[in-house]
């Protein structure tokens, strides 16, 4: 069995006849390791798609599989908020971080939360990994928007998860800090030995990932892999703002 | 641990930086503390008071020792204990096991200005009274420790019912009383429980509203709602705490500060003390935990009920959302007709308030119970004042109060008076006011007042003129060109005959009013005619000459067996002039006994069986006039006395100079000055008027007298001269007020927090307006309408409630058992309308102008 195995999922809003499908039947693997950007045009399910990977959605059908496991879909919302801060990091759009919390303190929020303390050389690593180390002590207000992009990083890895789901990282920093994000991202992928999926409607991103799976109208159209490097990666990103 | 440490983090790390915020928790959470520890202390002194005034009173001691033997019921004069006698006894009780300590307390009186038969022993040059008290070894059973000395000793011992009471071992009653004293303060800590709640969920409601995408955070990130609640929880606890600490400390300050004029104003023989109890602190703190954790639990349900996707994508959260249930359109005619008619900003104010009534219902709910409760306060205090002047006044009566003008005073003089007085402080009325009485001894009156008390010869019959048939009479009457004897003769009397709250068997006072009399009108009262009435005062008199001569003067009337036989020769030679009075020895009526005081009586009586009278017709039964009727069993004097005057003549009994032996049966006439006064400003003005004209005039030929109120029932009285009644009106007045005004303080408070929650919760939707092209000015009429609607609503509501309980407490627990004001005029309900308007007024004109400035940043952020 694959490290993730989606099937059927299916996600309706509303309710009798006045109802909206915004997945239909959903169903892909994905291995570990794997780096996946999840396309689609505005509408066409792909947040919710994450936002039910990530256990914070209910589908009215269809399962998820974790590392052989079935997920906690369905599942009380307690158990569900557990296996969130243990088995899945998340990265936004916004960043979401809380304000009066400096970088260090949103960085460790998961482990908190799970009653532990984080372990500090761990800690460290991320810090230094993220560019953050002489920021530590800082609010997210006197952060730029890549840095608190990078914190939002931290945090999503603070709990050591084995799936790293992003929604749109990019969308809100300019495009120096989108190459520093997403390398940071490829980074973890291959430093700490993740799964990345990421929500994405920039071409440019996705022709990043190994996989590209491409939404409409809640279904599945298609679901390609792509042959690249890194470098390649990025230089098709400058290419792309070079052309724009 | 670790996890309450990290909640604890996150509650301190946005108070710290939301300052202004956590400011109004902490006050909003210590108005609750204040409330329910000062309740909570005032409770306890009160539930203590009587035991530590007992404790007081009796020196440390539960129990006293009487000098009543066991197997007696009464004792004579030469058994009551000497001091020596006190001593041995007090050393006896030390010597017993059951008897901790003891106390011997003596009361000094001077001699002269007390009767040492009724005070105790009479020493060389004080009076000393006794009484010897004891404290019992075990306390947890004072009836044994009782059983135990009366058995050791042989007399009779007492325990303290206060003390039994406090202890737990006091009688039924006694118990019932206390249980019923508890759950009256439990009742009134849950009404301050439930308004503190309501100000603290409105004043938590803003907090977490803001908050809302941080706990969306928390959530994405793996924050249970559980976890969510134990956070929220926790910031409650921590606030609850910081304000304990805050609120007792000023609770007590201010109890502290109000102890001393609460005192003036009740004037107790032992002072009230609030002392500071540490269980009222934990009680409180504990109270006010639960109840921010309870007033939390909207807010928190708020925070974790709403999609972690929506909170994160700022979507539209706040106090209700949709169910997401398909809903039948709608036409929204109501919306779209005010929108034609009045404005765009008229149709939206009327949709959201129809699509999410969420914040308006707390708006209005807020405002209706502070309205409630203002309205319950000011109506407790404008009743009880109402309720004071009803017994003070009565209905039917003309003026409470009279200053009375003791000898030879011209017309022209009084008028002059009359302004003067007019001119008082507080004076509402005057006028010239004459006082005529008519008294007559009458065993066929009596026997028409069957239930008067047996054995007893006070009976009194109230009958008067009703004041409308003496208006225009009385100048007249003051000069003398009308005769007020020819007045009642020629007109009859009209009889007030209704008893208002009898008192049962039981001497419980009922709510029932029931007639005195079996007179009926047409009837007639029997009176001695005038002729006959001179004549006996005529024949007392040569009697009394007589038997000075012949037997001597009248002995004293301890002296029964002189007195006795001096009343038989009286008697003798009363009968030879035609006055059969023996036939009346012994009788209850006029006094009984042997006093030549009484034979007066006995001869008019005589008189009126031999038919020398005269008959007054009934006119009319008054029963509509409790206060009047009440005087019938209340007012006491001695032998059957008919009264024929202006009411307000009953107000303070006998005219100056006439007694029961020199005046005339016919009626005799005062005159004076009557007037009334508004018993808030009762103040000295009159009194100072009457003692300055008296200083000044001294060789006048007359003299001022005031004269209070008096109806028949001491405590209730009120004028100058009762300062006690005055201070306890006072004290209801000033401590309504407080409580109205704080009331009201809260109310705005909570207005303020509402509007600003409920405009922080549709902050997208006036960006969304204001980009749409809405003006600020339009946005602040659609909110204005919204918040008015709102609070029209709960300013009805909490009237018209407030009204309601009002008089639901009037009738039901104040007239219960005759309730506080037993034996007045009865318990009135007012409703203080000019009150609750001004407090309407105030609370919707906030209402409006609350959220003006927060709309203003909002919108231009």
């Amino acid at each position: 069995m694959a490290f993730l195995e989606v099937k059927d999922l299916t996600r309706i809003y509303g309710k009798k006849d006045n109802t909206l499908t915004a997945l239909d039947h959903v169903s892909f693997s994905v291995e570990k390791g794997e780096f996946v950007a999840i396309t689609g045009a505005s509408g066409s399910g792909k947040s919710t798609l994450l936002h039910l990977l990530g256990t914070m959605d209910e589908p009215q059908e269809g399962s998820v599989f974790l590392e052989e496991e079935e997920s906690v879909l369905g599942q009380r919302e307690a158990k569900r908020s557990v296996f969130r801060r243990r088995k899945i990091g998340f990265v936004f759009q916004e960043y979401n971080l809380v304000p009066v919390l400096n970088v260090e303190e949103n960085i460790q929020m998961p482990v908190r939360l799970d009653g532990k303390r984080m372990d500090p050389q761990y800690l460290e690593q991320l810090l230094k990994i993220l560019g953050l180390t002489d920021r530590r002590y800082h609010l997210p207000e006197e952060l730029s928007g890549g840095q608190k992009q990078r914190v939002a990083i931290g945090r999503a890895l603070a709990n050591r998860p084995s799936l790293l789901l992003a929604d749109e990282p990019t969308g809100n920093l300019d495009h120096q800090n989108g190459l520093e994000v997403m390398s940071l991202l490829k980074r973890s992928v291959e430093e700490f030995c993740l799964t990345l999926i990421v929500v994405t409607h920039d071409p440019a991103i996705a022709s990043m990932a190994d996989r590209v799976i491409t939404l409409s109208d809640g279904v599945v159209i298609s679901d390609a892999k792509v042959k690249h490097a890194l470098s390649a990666d990025v230089s098709a990103m400058d290419g792309r703002d070079a052309h724009e | 641990m670790n996890r309450l440490g990290y909640y604890v983090t996150l509650s301190l790390r946005y108070r710290n930086k939301h300052r202004l915020q956590t400011l109004y928790s902490i006050m909003a959470i210590t108005i609750a503390v204040i409330l329910c520890f000062c309740s909570i202390t005032v409770g306890m002194t009160i539930m203590n008071y009587g035991y530590e005034t007992a404790m007081k009173h009796n020196h440390g001691c539960e129990l006293w020792i009487t000098e009543m033997p066991l197997n007696k019921d009464s004792i004579d004069g030469d058994e009551e204990w000497t001091p020596e006698q006190y001593k041995s006894m007090q050393k006896k009780l030390e010597a017993l096991p059951e008897v901790r300590k003891t106390y011997l307390d003596k009361i000094y009186v001077d001699s002269d200005s007390a009767d040492g038969d009724e005070w105790g022993y009479q020493g060389k040059n004080k009076t000393v009274s006794m009484e010897l008290y004891f404290a019992a070894a075990d306390r947890s059973d004072l009836k044994s420790c009782k059983e135990k000395v009366e058995e050791a000793t042989g007399y009779r011992v007492y325990i303290d019912a206060e003390i039994a009471a406090h202890l737990g071992q006091g009688d039924d009653i006694d118990s019932m009383n206390q249980a019923a004293g508890n759950a009256l303060i439990a009742l009134i800590g849950a009404l301050f429980a439930s308004f503190a709640m309501l100000v603290i969920r409105n004043t938590m409601m803003l907090p977490v509203l803001e908050r809302m995408k941080e706990y969306g955070v928390l959530r994405c990130v793996g924050m249970s709602k559980g976890q969510l609640y134990c956070m929220l929880g926790t910031e409650g606890i921590l606030l609850t705490l910081v304000s304990t600490i805050l609120g007792t400390g000023v609770g007590f300050g201010l109890l502290k500060a109000c102890q001393g004029w609460i005192n003036d104003c009740l004037m107790l023989d032992v002072p009230v003390e609030f002392h500071f109890y540490a269980s009222a602190v934990v009680y409180s703190c504990l109270l006010c935990i639960g109840v921010t954790l309870f007033a939390l639990l909207e807010p928190a349900r708020q925070a974790a009920g709403s999609s972690i996707q929506e909170i994160l994508r700022g979507g539209e959260y706040g106090i209700r959302k949709g169910s997401g249930k398909k809903i039948k359109p709608k036409k929204h005619r109501t919306s779209h007709g005010l929108g034609r008619l009045l404005g765009i900003e008229w149709e939206y104010a009327v949709r959201n308030m129809s699509r999410n009534p969420g914040s308006q219902i707390y708006l209005c709910i807020g405002v209706a119970v502070s309205l409630f409760l203002f309205s319950v306060v000011f109506s407790g205090i404008e009743s009880t004042y109402a309720t004071v002047e009803n017994s003070t006044q009565g209905t039917h009566q003309e003026y409470s109060e009279v200053v009375q003008i003791y000898g030879d005073c011209s017309t022209k003089k009084i008028e002059e008076i009359n302004k003067t007085i007019a001119g008082c402080s507080g004076v509402q009325k005057s006028g010239l006011f004459l006082a005529g009485s008519m008294f007559t001894m009458n065993n066929d009156v009596a026997a028409h007042i069957p239930e008067r008390e047996e054995g007893s010869f006070i009976f009194f019959s109230d009958v008067g003129y009703d004041e409308k048939h003496l208006k225009g009479m009385k100048s007249r009457l003051v000069d003398g060109t009308l005769d007020y004897r020819k007045m009642v003769q020629q007109n009859g009397v009209i009889l007030c005959d209704y008893q208002y709250n009898k008192k049962d068997d039981e001497g419980n006072t009922t709510t029932e009013d029931t007639r005195v009399t079996d007179y009926k009108v047409g009837d007639t009262i029997e009176m001695i005619s005038p002729e006959a009435e001179r004549k006996v005062t005529k024949d007392f008199d040569k009697m009394l000459t007589k038997l000075e001569k012949t037997v001597g003067k009248e002995p004293d009337s301890g002296d029964t067996k002189k007195a006795k036989a001096y009343w038989k020769k009286a008697a003798a030679y009363l009968d030879t002039r035609g006055y059969p009075v023996e036939k009346y020895e012994n009788t209850s009526v006029f006094g009984g006994g042997y006093s030549i005081f009484n034979m007066k009586y006995a001869m008019q009586q005589c008189a009126i069986d031999a038919g020398k009278v005269i008959r007054f017709p009934i006119l009319a039964i008054v029963k509509e006039d409790p206060y009047n009727s009440a005087l019938i069993d209340g007012c006491s004097s001695i032998g059957a006395g008919l009264i024929m005057a202006d009411q307000t003549m009953m107000k303070w009994g006998m005219p100056y100079g006439m007694s029961m032996l020199d005046t005339l049966p016919y009626g005799k006439c005062s005159k004076g000055i009557g007037f009334v006064r508004d018993i808030r400003k009762s103040k000295k003005d009159v009194a100072d008027y009457v003692k300055k004209w008296n200083e000044e005039s001294e060789n006048n030929s007359y003299e001022l007298g005031q004269m209070v109120g008096d109806t028949g029932y001491a405590d209730m009285e009120f004028g100058d001269d009762n300062v006690v009644l005055n201070h306890s009106l006072e004290l209801v007045r000033k401590t309504g007020l407080a409580v109205g005004g704080f009331i009201l303080a809260v109310c705005l408070l909570q207005i303020f927090n509402i509007t600003a929650a409920n405009i922080t919760m549709r902050r997208k939707e006036f960006w969304l307006l204001r980009a749409a092209g809405m003006s600020l000015k339009q946005m602040q009429k659609m909110v204005y309408l919204e918040k008015g609607i709102s609070c029209l609503l709960g300013i009805i509501i909490g009237a018209l409630a407030g009204y309601g309980a009002s008089w639901l407490m009037v009738e039901r627990i104040m007239n219960q058992d005759g309730g506080a004001f037993d034996g007045t005029g009865g318990i009135l309900f007012i409703w203080p309308w000019w009150q609750i308007l001004l407090a309407a007024v105030l609370v919707y004109g906030l209402c409006l102008f609350a959220g003006r400035g927060h709309l203003r940043r909002e919108v231009k952020q």
